[in-house]
């Protein structure tokens, strides 16, 4: 029960970095796996074998919105977009996970 | 959610389209992977290795990312269904053996329940059916069963009662003759006689013209009449001018005023509609045994039948202290409300039902042989099974896979099974005797279909479920070996063993019951009626008395009628009645006897009973073969202005003068202080089953008919054929009746013989039909139990080689093995007969003096089971014993 709560932590994390990730523009999955890794220093690494499974969950949710197009050096890849819904589910998870880290670490100051 | 089924359906439509998309993404990714691995210095192998390492699982992420797709479940569906398919054409026998078993099966469940649906389900074809109710009498404490309401206790009904909102009268049971189309015969028609009000009550609208009026109801304005929709097609091809055209009927010219729609059929059968009405004496409020009127009402909308049937209890209170000498204290008179639907299939009921049951039975056998049979092929499917588990699949997934498997083969032998039973149904039909109501509306409709797709996933899923959960606990390890006595293969035979053990206690069941019914229907059939039914014709006659006013025109058409009968050469003895035995309708009354006081009616001997009272013809006794014990029969000098006289029966006899000669001793109709005449006994005749053979009557009592005006209107004439055939007179007595006046028309012609059997006609379908599913089961039983066997002598085929390389002869394998065989059919007899005792109580209501646990019976029917059973091991148990132990130790 422990594991599954912990997996299911990570994905909420996952789907947030992704969407937010996603706000200035449409990428693809790799770059999607650079820009997390870069922005955050090297500090978070992202696993494929669980990126795509979140990026098609997100599309099947309707917060993204995927089409083919050509990458640099002309080759096909598969982009992802924000949608409207994405955006408001963006909104309202950076809000909660601001509230939480917030609260977490005032008890790790104070208590 | 829109969007998911968006993804889902784009997805599933262009599901190959959406794999290589996935491929490309994930290939794309990975080849960038590679060529940062490159530009860090690896060569483009190690490259290419360590980006798919990186990645976590290629196939995981594939399948994970499928799942994210939702509607996951469908595309298994399918994938489901299409290996399923292959996997059951690949094992053709066992899956041509199982189809056949469940199509049976189903398609026996289906042929039942088309008729349950026909009679039980379907509502009627009448405005808000379930307000409509018919109106009975009763008297409890005498046990009778309902009676039909006289005129004057009919009138009480509709003037003290407030829950009704319409009531109406009708008669059914008659044909009237209809003037010939043109030379020839008359044409017989069956004829409804219903009072104006009927069409009130049940909301229906003519398709022309219009329904009676109430002012029709009389002497004099009653020569209308109304066609039914068939009628009217027929003779007047469906043309609008039929209506206002004359129509004669017996003789009489009457005008027809509407037609009504197709399928209204009430009363049932009935092709022409005639107002019903009534004589000013009928209204006689003392004249309230007369009891012929069958009573239709509508419960006033808001008005449950409970509470009608409150106001009918005060009501039948009321009229007991009323009228104390047709209702005594220890005969309370009681009106009961019957929903009408129950009124015409009731008695189909109990018989519908214990074969529904039944054929469930028959169907739980197939599917415990069903998963018999795939069990014994989970054995070769050992390894596909492990392999498959091995490979990362889910045991709920290799789970639904097999359900899928099941429920397939299930749906396939639905199919099949439909189409067997609309042939089971046609044959059903045909056997069924045309007394029984609503069965021509059986027909495979909506409910019908869903019901048999319902009952083939159930099957689906009851006999797939053993297997498959066997199945998903394989052990991977354990399966991938070669050997074949693994613990699973112990399991299996576990599982098959119960199995059997489970249809033998069904099939013994299902022998019980078909047992116990045989035997109460040979009771059932040699009950002395108390007449002899052999060779006796009879007909019925309605005299109107409109065309015959006259008692002494009445009397003179009725004898000319006897003589004429009796003048036949075939025929031996002519007689009348007032209502042939076992016929409906009823007419009872009290009956007091002179001897002693009249007095305290506290004394349960007091001298008045209840009795059944007819009014004979001389010569009906003689007819009809009832012995006449004492006395004499009533002979031509019997008649108007002469001394009043009866004959009673022996329980009539017994009840009043138990000690003493009843001849000449007199009793009367009505209570010690009714005004009535008194009448002299003078004979007495053997007791008659009146109303159906497993019931007694109560006390009877005979009146020559020719001695009362009142009772020569509707008359029963039965004739006794010195042939011995009732059937060859049928043309002769016609032309007899028809000698005396053209246009009188007899109808039910029948012999007695047939009367008697149709009282019974019910019973013995269902006695059929029980005996074909038990003969099914025992077969089905038979088949399961002979499987097992063969399979365990396979599976021991090695063991066996031993044991005679060792020295057993072949009585000691024949031995060993008729002892296993023998053990399984104990405990599943043994079962059987716990299940019985429990289950046949079930059957008490329909059975005649058999007990529902009668040990004749149920150790009879175990023991023919075991003794089939041990035969459909001896076939197996043969093969052991030829076992060649070079060869058998040789394999594997």
């Amino acid at each position: 029960m422990g594991k599954k709560k912990k997996t299911d932590m990570l994905q909420g994390m996952l789907d947030l970095l992704i969407l937010r990730v996603l706000r200035h523009g449409p990428l693809n999955g790799w770059d999607i796996m650079q820009r997390i890794q870069v922005v955050s220093g090297e500090v978070l690494t992202v696993i494929p074998g669980s990126l795509y499974p979140a990026l098609h969950r997100l599309e099947a949710r309707g917060l993204v919105a995927a089409e083919w197009g050509a990458s640099e050096n002309n080759r096909r890849a598969k982009f992802y977009k924000l949608t409207a819904a994405g955006k408001k589910q963006l909104d309202a998870e950076w809000k909660t996970w601001t509230r939480f880290s917030g609260a977490v670490e005032l008890i790790l100051r104070d208590a | 959610m829109l969007s998911m089924l968006k993804t889902a359906l784009r997805a599933l439509l262009r599901r190959s389209r959406a794999e290589r998309e996935l491929d490309d993404e994930l290939r794309y990714h990975i080849e960038r992977q590679a060529e940062q691995n490159i530009r860090l210095g690896m060569s483009p192998e190690e490259a290419r290795q360590a980006a798919l390492k990186s990645f976590g699982g290629v196939e995981q992420a594939k399948e994970r990312s499928r799942d994210a797709r939702g509607m996951r479940w469908l595309e298994d569906l399918w994938q489901d269904l299409r290996y399923g398919a292959r996997t059951l054409l690949k094992a053709p026998n066992i899956t041509l053996t199982a189809l056949i078993t469940l199509s049976l099966g189903i398609g026996a469940n289906t042929a039942i329940f088309s008729v349950v649906n026909a009679a039980l389900l379907k509502p009627l074809p009448y405005a808000e059916p379930e307000r409509l109710v018919m109106v009975y009498g009763e008297f409890p404490a005498l046990k009778t069963n309902q009676m039909r309401l006289s005129r004057p206790e009919y009138t009480d009904f509709q003037q003290q009662t407030r829950s009704f909102a319409a009531s109406g009268v009708f008669d059914g049971t008659g044909s009237a003759n209809l003037a010939p189309h043109g030379g020839g015969e008359p044409e017989r028609v069956e004829r409804g006689m219903v009072t104006p009000e009927i069409f009130a009550v049940l909301q229906a609208a003519p398709l022309l013209g219009r329904v009676f009026a109430p002012e029709e109801a009389q002497a004099g304005r009653d020569d209308v009449v109304l066609l039914s929709h068939g009628f009217w097609q027929r003779r007047y091809a469906g043309k609008a001018d039929a209506v206002g055209q004359k129509l004669t009927i017996s003789g009489r010219s009457h005008t027809i005023i509407g037609v009504m729609p197709p399928g209204f059929a009430f009363p049932p059968k009935a092709e022409i509609w005639q107002p019903l009405w009534f004589p000013k004496e009928h209204y006689d409020p003392q004249r309230r045994g007369a009891r012929g009127l069958e009573v239709l009402a509508r419960l006033k909308p808001g008005v449950s039948s409970v509470e009608a049937q409150a106001e009918l209890d005060w009501l039948g209170a009321q009229l007991t202290a009323q009228y104390p000498q047709n209702y005594g204290a220890d005969r309370r008179y009681r009106m009961i409300v019957t929903p009408l639907l129950e009124d015409f299939v009731g008695e189909l009921k109990p018989a519908l039902l214990l074969l529904a049951g039944a054929v469930g039975f028959v169907l739980l056998i197939a599917c415990a042989n069903v998963a018999n049979l795939l069990l014994a092929r989970a054995a070769t499917r050992r390894q596909e099974m492990a392999v498959r588990l091995a490979l990362g699949a889910g045991r709920g997934r290799l789970m639904r896979q097999l359900l899928t498997e099941s429920v397939l083969l299930a749906g396939a032998g639905g199919a099949a099974g439909l189409l067997l039973a609309t042939w089971g149904v046609q044959l059903l039909l045909r056997f069924a005797p045309d007394n029984l109501p609503r069965l021509g509306a059986v027909d495979l409709d909506g409910r019908v279909l869903a019901f048999t797709a319902l009952a083939s996933l159930l099957t689906g899923v009851i006999f797939g479920l053993a297997p498959a959960l066997h199945a998903a606990r394989a052990d991977v390890n354990e399966a991938l070996r070669e050997s074949g006595r693994t613990g699973a293969g112990a399991r299996r035979q576990r599982l098959r063993n119960a199995f059997v053990v489970a249809e033998i206690a069904l099939a013994l069941v299902l022998l019980a019951g078909a047992g116990l019914t045989l035997k109460s229907f040979w009771r059932l059939q040699a009950v002395e009626p108390g007449f002899n039914s052999d060779g006796v014709l009879t007909m019925r006659m309605l005299l109107p008395f409109t065309t015959h006013p006259q008692t002494s025109q009445r009397a003179a058409f009725f004898r000319q009628v006897l003589e004429r009968l009796r003048a036949i050469p075939g025929v031996a003895a002519a007689g009348a009645v007032s209502r042939i035995p076992m016929a409906p309708g009823n007419n009872s009354g009290t009956m007091t006897g002179e001897n002693s006081a009249a007095g305290a009616s506290m004394n349960p001997n007091a001298p008045q009973a209840e009795t059944e009272m007819r009014w004979a013809s001389p010569e009906y006794f003689q007819t009809m073969g009832i012995a006449l014990l004492r006395g004499r029969d009533f002979n031509g000098a019997d008649v108007e202005g002469t001394l009043p006289v009866a004959i009673v029966d022996e329980s009539f006899a017994r009840h009043f003068y138990p000690n003493e000669d009843p001849i000449g001793k007199r009793i009367k109709r009505g209570g010690p202080h009714s005004a009535r005449p008194w009448k002299t006994i003078v004979g007495v005749v053997r007791s008659v089953r009146n109303q159906r053979l497993d019931a007694t009557s109560l006390p009877q009592a005979y009146f020559p008919v020719f001695q009362e005006a009142d009772e020569m209107f509707n008359l029963s004439f039965a004739a006794r054929a010195s042939g011995g055939d009732p059937l060859a007179l049928a043309q002769s007595v016609r032309a007899a009746v028809l000698a005396v006046d053209r246009n009188q028309p007899i109808f039910d012609v029948k012999p007695l013989r047939q009367i008697v059997a149709d009282s019974i006609s019910l019973k013995r379908l269902a006695l059929l039909l029980l005996s074909v599913f038990a003969i099914v089961a025992l077969l089905l039983a038979a088949a399961g139990i002979y499987g097992v066997m063969a399979y365990t002598v396979t599976q021991r085929t090695r063991e066996i080689g031993i044991r005679m390389a060792m020295g057993a002869q072949t009585r000691d394998v024949l031995r060993l093995v008729l002892r296993q065989g023998l053990t399984l059919t104990c405990v599943g007899v043994a079962l059987g007969w716990l299940a019985a005792l429990g289950l046949t109580r079930l059957l008490e209501n329909l059975l005649y003096g058999v007990s529902a646990t009668d040990p004749l019976t149920l150790g009879g029917v175990g023991a023919l089971l075991a003794a089939i059973a041990l035969l459909a091991c001896y076939l197996p148990a043969r093969r052991a014993a030829k076992v060649d132990p070079t060869a058998a130790l040789r394999t594997e």
